[in-house]
């Protein structure tokens, strides 16, 4: 039984969510306790992070303005737009790095198409045929 | 069904048809095993309608949700449904909680999404600071509220709540048909479902190719084209389909439990690559919501991930391969 309330015993979950409702909202239930966070970054990759991965930052010139690999090990493509996750490009990184020519390698669940048919921000390529799109649906 | 097209290319069959609101998509290694194989889906999706939408008034979770509170007895599919529902709501921590569908409703989101309407400006969502509100603290139900009896497969859900699966049952129902025609045809199969696809069975010799893109019927946006291998899933979200206008705001159907209004957009798309689709689309669902925290959630999880800022720049993690320029 990996839910609290499923099956067996039925438990009663004391753990709530509680929230502020607008109630003049024209019936719009609107729970407003809780703020989520909007900070924004500022100026160029790369950009100081606290340990949170959540933090604003300022720009810096040295790759040691990243503080940690608290954002996961994330990869950014585009090193020199602004990114909420842009990291230095000097961070050590489990992410394999492949050349764009080279076989795919037989690891993982996914890889890249040989001789790269895609992507990139800002380059627009016709992408090779394909059996399948995933997409926000 | 209609609309259907069927195509035969590199030995492989394909067809395509529209289905609960979006497309469905089936491809086999055989063209013999092609109709087996659509009706297999054809027939789980007829059952994922029966049970799932929130769009007729016959279907299950609709009369769940007018039950009043009480016990209801559900369908096997449901029952699976749910239990994996609320699976998914504990391994993403509630960030994706099928309780929600009230709230969707009220931000205008109540029919099939091809049928809605541009809702007019009677309630912008942004509202002034200034304006006056008047707060009180109420109790909001979520998913631990949800009460399920699977081996008696009966339901109960507290009164005024509406279960919207709409996250979690494509992905479902993707894995459920990929396995069935494999297991049943013995055939390698890709089964996608609005872009959650699932895979099962011997594919293609080079693997699936899978393109990456923000909406469905538009390469515009970053997009990426990869190869998924042979049992694994992959599954996309994003806040820029299936939005819609309400008065002054935009909205998306992304809804975070803890405001119970669209996720902040931190990100236009996120796609996860799993062993399950319904895994993958739990992760990706939830790095929507979770915004800035997702990178180190999904990190910690081990799953491939490729992740589009709002302002387009492409970041990926946990093995998912770096994209080049042409």
């Amino acid at each position: 039984m990996t839910n609290a309330r499923r099956s067996a015993g039925l438990r009663r979950v004391s753990t709530a969510t509680y929230g502020l409702v607008a109630a003049s909202m024209t019936g719009v239930a609107v729970v407003t306790g809780v703020v989520a966070h909007q900070g924004v970054h500022h100026g160029t990759s790369p950009i100081a992070q606290t340990d949170d991965g959540s933090s604003t930052g300022t720009a810096s010139a040295s790759p040691s303005a990243n503080t940690d690999d608290a954002l996961g090990n994330v990869t950014p493509q585009s090193p020199a737009a602004q990114s909420p996750v842009a990291q230095s490009p000097a961070v050590q990184s489990p992410v394999q790095q492949q050349p764009a020519q080279q076989q795919p390698a037989q690891q993982g669940p996914v890889q890249v198409l040989p001789g790269g048919p895609t992507p990139v921000v800002g380059a627009v390529q016709k992408p090779v045929h394909h059996h399948a799109v995933t997409s926000g649906s | 069904m209609t609309a259907e097209t069927l195509e035969i290319d590199a030995g492989l069959a394909t067809r395509q048809w529209p289905a609960i609101g979006t497309t469905a998509h089936v491809v086999v290694r055989s063209r013999t095993d092609i109709d087996a194989a659509t009706r297999i889906v054809v027939t789980e999706l007829d059952a994922l309608d029966r049970a799932c939408s929130r769009f007729r008034v016959d279907s299950e979770i609709a009369t769940l949700s007018r039950a009043g509170g009480a016990w209801v007895a559900v369908s096997g599919a449901l029952s699976a449904i749910l239990a994996s529902a609320l699976e998914v709501a504990s391994f993403t921590d509630g960030d994706v909680d099928p309780t929600m569908g009230a709230d969707l409703q009220n931000l205008g989101y109540d029919r099939d999404f091809g049928e809605l309407v541009q809702l007019p400006a009677f309630a912008p969502l942004s509202m002034p600071l200034s304006m006056p509100l008047t707060y009180r603290v109420v109790r909001q139900p979520s998913w631990r509220d949800v009460e399920l009896d699977e081996a008696n497969r009966r339901v109960r859900v507290p009164a005024g709540v509406v279960i919207d699966l709409g996250a979690i049952a494509k992905a479902w129902c993707a894995d459920r048909c990929a396995g069935r025609v494999a297991s049943e045809l013995g055939a390698g199969v890709l089964v996608s479902l609005g872009g959650d696809i699932a895979t099962a069975g011997i594919g293609p010799r080079d693997g699936w190719v899978v393109r990456v893109q923000d909406k469905p019927d538009s390469t515009d946006g970053p997009s990426c084209a990869v190869v998924l291998h042979d049992g694994f899933a992959v599954a996309t979200s994003s806040t820029v389909t299936r939005t819609w206008q309400r008065g002054a705001s935009r909205l998306h159907h992304i809804l975070d439990p803890a405001t119970r209004l669209p996720a902040e957009p931190t990100w236009r798309t996120v796609t996860v690559a799993a062993r399950s689709c319904v895994r993958a689309n739990a992760a990706s669902t939830a790095a929507i919501v979770r915004g800035r925290r997702a990178p180190r959630w999904l990190g910690g999880l081990a799953l491939a991930a490729r992740l589009v800022s709002v302002d387009g720049v492409v970041s990926t993690i946990g093995g998912w391969p770096t994209e080049h320029a042409a």
